[in-house]
């Protein structure tokens, strides 16, 4: 189990809005995967410490009712330009993206994206078809791209 | 082969995307991405949103002095005690970042843990801007005095812009906390008594940004990164106006 802390610490800050969310979703699934050690069948013991966590995530209401920015919507008369890699503006937007997207889609991006697990992994553990993996995988970066809309950002100019 | 026969769907974009494909399936892909140059280009940026993802959590994948411990024992504490803790990873987190040199710029926090700048301008908005009677700790007045002392706290000179082409004249202004130190808040009002207000922290870095747009509700906020400042100009107006004003605020605030 203490190999899988790093991995489980990085899952549920990706889960998270904040770092102490995080810390409060590892404590919880961490007490959880206590309790339940019993009913643990073998297998990976990843697998199962990592669907404890998913399924407290997606359950617990309370984490969901923080507040959320309201989508952007389109600044029609405004150029379009993308900021430069590494603009912490760009980086806070991208989080704000991701804190937008719904629990099961967000799941299964940090699964694919920040834990590199395969489809067919994630399948597994999320107990849905691999076809569903792909479909919430396809929505929730299109959720993204959406919020991202490159229309809201206007370049800088002091002079005409 | 035709693209009829074997259409690549959306779903083989993200799988090629994520490197989850079989050697002859990206081919296939391959040979449609160089055809396609949109998808092509949607791809690459689900690659480079991907690194950003990465990047952005990979710091948290570590363990923690305390971790041995909290594997032990089912820990039936209640919630209270858990305060220590959290402040204790706070620490460690606080470490790591000094110790790896993670320079978090102050207003943006590790990338979702501060309020960000737009969340805390639209609040001050709607906090302040309703108010008839103290909208203002110093009135226009004494701009003078308004400008050297907000300057003065925020450790950086400032002006309050002259927003007269807008329409809109300086009601005045007041100190207020910006990521947990000293910020400026000015305030304008049109002739009907619209009101705007523009708020100014101190950014950890000198990064300059774009103009963005956020909405919260019915307020409007544009906010940017210039010179060490961050500034956020709100109200409950069209993005065109706020805008315009915001381009005004740019303009004014030159750099030396």
């Amino acid at each position: 189990m203490m190999d899988l802390m790093p991995s489980l610490r990085r899952y549920a800050r990706s889960l998270s809005r904040s770092d102490a969310d995080g810390e409060d979703l590892l404590q919880d699934s961490l007490e959880r995967a206590l309790v339940k050690r019993s009913q643990w069948a073998g297998g990976s013991l990843k697998a199962w410490a990592f669907s404890i966590m998913t399924n407290l995530y997606r359950n617990d209401t309370a984490r969901a009712t923080r507040r959320r920015t309201a989508p952007l919507d389109e600044a029609h008369d405004v150029p379009a330009t993308l900021s430069p890699p590494g603009d912490p503006l760009e980086q806070r937007r991208l989080a704000a993206a991701i804190d937008s997207l719904a629990p099961d889609f967000r799941a299964v991006l940090m699964l694919v994206v920040v834990e590199s697990m395969t489809y067919r992994e994630v399948a597994s553990l999320l107990q849905i078809p691999e076809g569903t993996v792909m479909s919430r995988l396809a929505r929730a970066r299109a959720q993204i791209a959406r919020f991202l809309e490159a229309d809201n950002v206007i370049p800088m100019r002091r002079s005409e | 082969m035709s693209d009829a026969l074997n259409p690549v769907t959306e779903n083989d974009l993200n799988a090629y995307a994520d490197g989850q494909m079989a050697a002859d399936d990206a081919a296939r892909v391959e040979a449609w991405l160089a055809a396609h140059p949109e998808d092509a280009a949607r791809v690459a940026a689900w690659q480079s949103q991907n690194a950003a993802i990465r990047d952005m959590f990979a710091p948290y994948g570590r363990t923690h002095p305390d971790d041995t411990a909290r594997l032990k024992t089912p820990s039936r504490q209640p919630l209270i005690n858990r305060a220590p803790m959290r402040a204790a990873a706070a620490v460690v987190l606080f470490a790591l970042g000094t110790a790896t040199g993670l320079a978090l710029p102050s207003l943006l926090g590790s990338p979702a843990t501060a309020t960000p700048i737009f969340e805390q301008a639209s609040d001050a908005y709607t906090i302040y801007a309703r108010e008839v009677r103290h909208p203002v700790e110093v009135w226009a007045g004494e701009k003078d005095h308004l400008v050297a002392w907000l300057g003065k706290r925020l450790g950086e000179k400032i002006v309050a812009p002259d927003l007269a082409s807008a329409g809109y004249t300086l009601v005045g202004g007041r100190l207020v906390p910006v990521d947990g130190v000293a910020g400026a808040l000015l305030m304008y009002e049109d002739k009907s008594g619209k009101r705007l207000t523009l708020l100014l922290g101190r950014t950890a870095r000198k990064t300059e940004t774009a103009f963005q747009f956020a909405s919260n509700g019915a307020v409007e906020t544009l906010y940017w990164m210039d010179n060490g400042l961050a500034y956020a100009v709100s109200g409950e107006v069209s993005r065109e106006a706020l805008r315009a004003v915001a381009d005004l605020c740019y303009r004014q605030f030159q750099p030396a």
